[in-house]
C-alpha cells in the first residue's frame, strides 16, 4: 500500500518533467510519399470464377426476351424462304445476317493491347508499364539515406503544411511533369527514425519524424532529379524485401492487403 | 420426512400459542391443536457464546467492507463493456482493416505532439477530392494514343432547294 502511494506521488513529480525533456528534443519533421501505381488490369479469372462467369451468362440469356434486332433478323430469314419459292422483288437486299458477318469480321480484325508489355519482357524495373494487373510502389535511394531503399520523402519547410511538404518532395524527386493525386490532407502513417549517436550530438537532433502520404499516379513522366540515386516500381509483395524491416512495418500499415 | 422434525417445525409457528390456550380450550375441530408437545421435544442445550475482541470485529468488519468495495468496482468497471452480439460484430477479416484506422490515428497524434497548427492543417477536408472519378481496371489495357473511330454522321435535315 505505502510503496504504491509513493510510486503514484513520484509519477506526479515526474511527469512534467518528462514532458519538458520531450519538448527540448528536437526532430526534424519529414513528409513522405508513398506513391501508387493502381492496376489498369483486372486480375486474371481463375477456372471456378471462369465457369460461376459462363453459367451465369448462360441463364441471362436463356431467360432474356428477343430484341427487335433480333426479330428482324428471323425475319429476315423467312425472306430468304420466299426467294427460294421465286419471288423476285425481294432479290438483291442486304440481309441482317450478312451485316453480323460484317461487324463479327471487323471486331477479329481489331487488335487490341498486349496485356503483356515490353517493360515486362525486358523485366525493366524503372518503368511502370509493367504488371498492368497488381499495384506497384515507386522506392528510391537517395545519395544521403545511403544504400537504404525508402519511399521518397523531404524536410517540412517553415510556412507550409505537411501536405504541401509532400506534394513539394514528389515534384522534387521526380521532377514537374509527373502528375499524382494525392488522397488526403491527412497523413497515414508514421515513423521515426533515431539518428545514430554521433550525429545526435552533432546536430542537436533526434532523429525524424516520418508522415506517409498516399497518392496515386494519373500520369506524365518521371525525370529523376539528383537527389535520386536511384529509383525503381515495385509490386507489394517486393516492398518487404525492399525496404528496411521496421520501415517496413510502418508501411505496410496503412496498405491495404492484395489478395 | 422425521415425524420429530416435522413437529418441531409447526411448533414454532402454530403449536406455541397452543401451550398457553391449552388450559382455557380443552378441545378443538382443528387437527393441529390436538397435537400436544413435551417440553423435553422443544429443548435444546445452550450454545456457549464466545466473547470476541472489539478491535477483531472492527477488523472483520473493514474486511467485509472492503471486500464490498472490491466488487464494486469489479462490477463498474465491467459495466461499460456490453456483452459482445456476434451478429453485430464486425467479421474479423474487415477488423483486420482497423490497423488502416489505427496507423492514421497514431500519424494525426504524432503530429499533434509536434505542431498544433500542423495538425489543424491535416484534419481539413480536402475539396479536390470531391469530383474525383476513377476509371477502373479493364480486361484489356489502353491503346496508346487512339483515336476513337466517331462513326458515319448521315445529315437527315431536309433541304429546301
Amino acid at each position: 500500500m505505502l510503496r504504491r502511494v509513493s510510486s503514484k506521488v513520484y509519477n506526479l513529480h515526474s511527469r512534467p518533467k518528462s514532458t519538458s525533456a520531450a519538448a527540448r528534443e528536437k526532430w526534424n519533421l519529414v513528409s513522405s510519399v508513398c506513391l501508387q501505381r493502381k492496376p489498369v488490369l483486372m486480375k486474371e479469372m481463375t477456372e471456378f470464377e471462369k465457369q460461376v462467369q459462363n453459367l451465369l451468362h448462360q441463364i441471362e440469356e436463356e431467360k432474356s426476351w428477343k430484341n427487335d434486332w433480333e426479330l428482324a433478323a428471323e425475319k429476315d430469314l423467312q425472306e430468304m424462304e420466299q426467294i427460294k419459292g421465286g419471288d423476285a422483288t425481294k432479290v438483291g437486299r442486304k440481309l441482317r445476317r450478312d451485316w453480323e458477318d460484317e461487324w463479327k469480321a471487323e471486331l477479329k480484325a481489331f487488335k487490341v493491347q498486349p496485356c503483356i508489355t515490353k517493360a515486362d519482357q525486358k523485366n525493366d524495373i524503372k518503368s511502370w508499364d509493367r504488371l498492368l494487373d497488381s499495384t506497384l510502389f515507386l522506392v528510391i535511394q537517395q545519395t544521403e539515406s545511403g544504400n537504404r531503399w525508402v519511399l521518397p520523402h523531404g524536410q517540412h519547410a517553415e510556412g507550409e503544411t505537411m501536405r504541401e511538404t509532400a506534394e513539394r518532395v514528389l515534384k522534387e524527386s521526380c521532377g514537374e511533369l509527373l502528375s499524382a493525386k494525392f488522397y488526403s490532407n491527412a497523413p497515414c502513417g508514421f515513423f521515426k527514425y533515431k539518428y545514430p549517436k554521433a550525429i545526435r550530438e552533432k546536430l542537436g537532433i533526434e532523429g525524424d519524424k516520418v508522415f506517409f502520404y498516399k497518392a496515386y499516379l494519373t500520369g506524365g513522366e518521371l525525370k529523376p532529379s539528383s537527389i535520386l540515386k536511384d529509383f525503381k516500381w515495385i509490386p507489394r509483395k517486393d516492398l518487404k524485401t525492399t525496404l528496411p524491416p521496421e520501415y517496413c512495418r510502418s508501411v505496410e500499415m496503412f496498405l491495404i492487403d492484395e489478395d | 420426512m422425521n415425524v420429530t422434525y416435522l413437529l418441531s417445525r409447526l411448533s414454532v409457528r402454530a403449536l406455541q400459542p397452543l401451550v398457553e390456550q391449552n388450559a382455557i380450550r380443552s378441545f378443538s375441530l382443528n387437527s393441529v391443536h390436538l397435537i400436544k408437545l413435551t417440553q423435553y421435544l422443544q429443548g435444546a442445550p445452550l450454545k456457549k457464546r464466545v466473547k470476541m475482541d472489539p478491535g477483531q470485529i472492527r477488523l472483520k468488519e473493514e474486511k467485509r467492507k472492503r471486500k464490498l468495495e472490491k466488487e464494486i468496482r469489479r462490477l463498474r468497471k465491467f459495466a461499460q463493456t456490453l456483452k459482445p452480439i456476434e451478429e453485430s460484430q464486425l467479421p474479423l477479416h474487415i477488423q483486420d482493416q482497423r490497423e488502416l484506422e489505427y496507423s492514421q490515428r497514431l500519424a494525426l497524434d504524432k503530429l499533434r505532439e509536434e505542431s498544433e497548427e500542423l495538425y489543424q492543417a491535416a484534419i481539413q477536408l480536402d475539396n479536390s477530392l470531391i469530383n474525383v472519378s476513377i476509371k477502373g481496371p479493364t480486361i484489356t489495357p489502353p491503346i496508346k494514343d487512339y483515336d476513337s473511330p466517331d462513326g458515319d454522321y448521315v445529315n437527315t435535315s431536309f433541304k429546301w432547294d
